[in-house]
């Protein structure tokens, strides 16, 4: 009897749990950015390489493309009228920078987006 | 008979009052002894790129040159929804939210040849504002359909 009444509470409260992935874009793979050589790939090979960019911003005459692979993990739970939620978003980030003959320039990569984690509100992340 | 009171209580209440306690967390600012070791005039694009990575935002700023924002989010807010009926098929609602954090990050102004001039700290939103170029506003040629002789 004890043991059904314990099951029976645990399923009410657990039944307001959820845990939920997102992710935008294809992942960043570092091999195919590492391939692209500073001072002489062009904005067609980078095309070529890596696909349609998120982003273009304009910088005078030059320009800088961003591409990102963003991975959201949302994670809570229900108490009758009280909700704990906690969203950890991030990404991996490459920007490219051209100039006035859209030569390659210079690169900054950022590969973060497994370091998402699942936790409570009041958990320690990174 | 106490303890029914309150669950029958709190089992109306969820229907048209909750709370939600929320953390949000965006990406992450720099770290500041990386920052602070990157000086105006002695540092440039490449360097700046190699110590901290891509950037989260790259907006044009003055003349042309490049700015570069880094910065991340760490927000914790208690929400309160409160929804009323006020018809016999609707209800109204409305919620208030206390917002402890907003996005605060660094910013990297560079000159034409890249080398860096200007490096701020604060709330990006801020930094956007002071740091982009300011472009002209387009003008407006719809002229409501009127004929110009």
């Amino acid at each position: 009897m004890r043991i059904l009444l314990v099951a029976t509470l645990l399923a009410g409260l657990l039944s307001g749990c959820f845990i939920s992935r997102d992710r935008a874009n294809e992942p960043l793979e570092k091999s195919k950015i590492d391939s692209l050589a500073i001072g002489t790939a062009t904005a067609t090979d980078v095309a070529n390489e890596l696909g349609a960019p998120s982003e273009v911003v304009q910088l005078g005459k030059r320009s800088a493309w961003r591409y990102d692979f963003t991975t959201t993990k949302m994670s809570g739970f229900t108490l009758i009228v009280i909700s704990f939620l906690n969203t950890d978003r991030r990404s991996d980030r490459c920007w490219l920078f051209f100039d006035e003959s859209n030569v390659l320039r210079h690169v900054g990569t950022t590969l973060d987006a497994d370091d998402t984690r699942y936790a409570m509100p009041w958990q320690d992340v990174d | 008979m106490r303890r029914a009171l309150i669950v029958s209580v709190a089992l109306c209440a969820s229907s048209c009052v909750s709370f939600q306690f929320q953390r949000d967390i965006v990406e992450s600012e720099p770290r500041a002894a990386v920052v602070d070791g990157l000086l105006a005039g002695s540092t440039d694009l490449e360097d700046v790129l190699a110590a901290l990575g891509a950037p989260i935002d790259v907006w044009e700023g003055a003349n042309g040159n490049p700015v570069l924002a880094y910065g991340g989010l760490r927000s914790r807010e208690w929400n309160v929804d409160v929804s009323v009926p006020v018809v016999d098929n609707g209800s109204a609602s409305f919620s208030y939210t206390d917002t402890t954090a907003k996005t605060r990050g660094t910013v990297f102004v560079f000159d034409a040849d890249a080398r860096l001039q200007i490096v701020r700290s604060g709330l990006l939103g801020d930094l956007r504002q002071a740091f982009a170029r300011r472009r002209p506003a387009s003008i407006d040629d719809d002229d409501g359909g009127a004929k110009r002789p």
